[in-house]
């Protein structure tokens, strides 16, 4: 009986022994991936906005891009300054990763604006910037302006429209 | 009862202790015949690590997603075996970076592994293991890594003049919705053995 269970253990050493043999050698390897933030963009409540404006034939306003917007006017558009009323550009704010890339893949031209049955054109749509770097709180600003068009026949009327902007990591 | 059992026993024990001189009387009578004994001692497999698994830059979304290495159609030897630039396939619900710069460059794991040559090998993925990616930057759910492939499949021949062959190690990195920004990473092994 004590043969026996000497042999039983010898059976099991060398089926371990086999086992090891088996294995081969084992590499970890380094598996890694960047995740960053999606990039968003913010109007910061700000709309293009041309305040009050003289229905003159094929005459326009125009809004600069610039951070604190300027509006223009073709002959006879301008009520006056008491009379303008709230005039602004759009203020943007690009946020995302740090020191990344943006842009405005396709930037638009031309909107339309509607009051009821009548339509108006909001062209030469301006972007004071179209792409850039992320500051280092990975934040980017721009503003837009454009051009209010009249046209032969202007209606009175509160025209309202909106204009797509869509950014994205370069 | 209990003589006669010790008797018996060690009957068998003095049998066992004849047995060779019995042998070695029988072979005195014969003429000597000599067999031969060999064995091929190769040298064992060896696996190194020369480039990491990487992802690259991802962007989550909304929605849960992923984004496959693919390797399939990898030729990996040993001129090819500098880093190989691949970006990720997106599966849905993450995009890839387009613009790779600033971060690590994306590609599949190389490996290469040597020992006799033209001998075959196994390969064993942590096909059926979890494998996680995490991040120290921010609390944030691990990256679940899982879909493990070769570009030879789990078999390949040591080959050339000094037996080795490259192999290529792709996967399936699965993104949480809104999945936290930060910089992942973690370890999974490959074991190669003679086949």
């Amino acid at each position: 009986m004590k043969n026996s269970i000497k042999i039983l253990a010898a059976i099991a050493v060398i089926g371990f022994a086999g086992n090891a043999s088996a294995q081969g050698p084992t590499a970890n390897a380094n598996a890694n991936a960047t995740v960053v933030q999606p990039v968003s963009l913010s109007n910061n409540g700000t709309a293009l906005s041309f305040g009050n404006v003289v229905a003159v034939a094929n005459g326009s306003a125009t809004m600069s891009d610039a951070p604190v917007g300027v509006e223009t006017y073709t002959a006879g558009v301008d009520p006056g300054n008491l009379n303008r009323g709230t005039q602004s550009n759009v203020h943007f704010t690009v946020s995302g990763a740090a020191g990344f890339l943006w842009n405005i893949p396709a930037p638009p031209t031309t909107i339309p604006v509607i009051s009821g049955a009548n339509t108006l054109t909001v062209d030469n749509l301006t972007f004071s910037s179209i792409g850039g770097t992320l500051s280092g709180i990975g934040v980017a600003d721009f503003y837009l302006g454009g051009t209010l068009e009249l046209g032969a026949t202007p209606v009175n009327g509160t025209y309202a429209g909106s204009v797509p902007v869509t950014v994205a990591y370069n | 009862m209990k003589n006669i059992r010790v008797l018996l026993l060690f009957v068998g024990v003095l049998m066992i202790g004849l047995g060779p001189s019995l042998t070695e009387r029988v072979r005195a009578q014969s003429n000597q015949a000599a067999a031969n004994a060999s064995a091929n001692v190769v040298k064992p497999i060896k696996l190194d690590k020369l480039w990491p698994l990487s992802f690259g830059i991802l962007v989550p979304t909304s929605a849960a997603g992923a984004v496959q290495m693919v390797v399939s159609d990898l030729a990996v030897d040993a001129v090819t075996q500098a880093y190989i630039n691949r970006t990720p396939t997106p599966l849905g619900g993450v995009t890839v970076l387009a613009n790779q710069e600033g971060g690590t460059a994306p590609g599949p794991a190389i490996f290469k592994a040597s020992g006799a040559k033209d001998y075959f090998f196994g390969i064993t993925l942590p096909n059926n293991i979890l494998v996680q990616l995490s991040t120290t930057d921010v609390v944030a759910d691990p990256l679940l890594l899982d879909n493990f492939i070769s570009n030879i499949g789990l078999s390949g021949q040591l080959t050339g003049g000094i037996g080795q062959m490259y192999f290529a190690v792709g996967a399936t990195l699965h993104l949480e919705a809104h999945q936290a920004a930060g910089s992942y990473t973690g370890d999974f092994p490959v074991t190669v053995f003679y086949n």
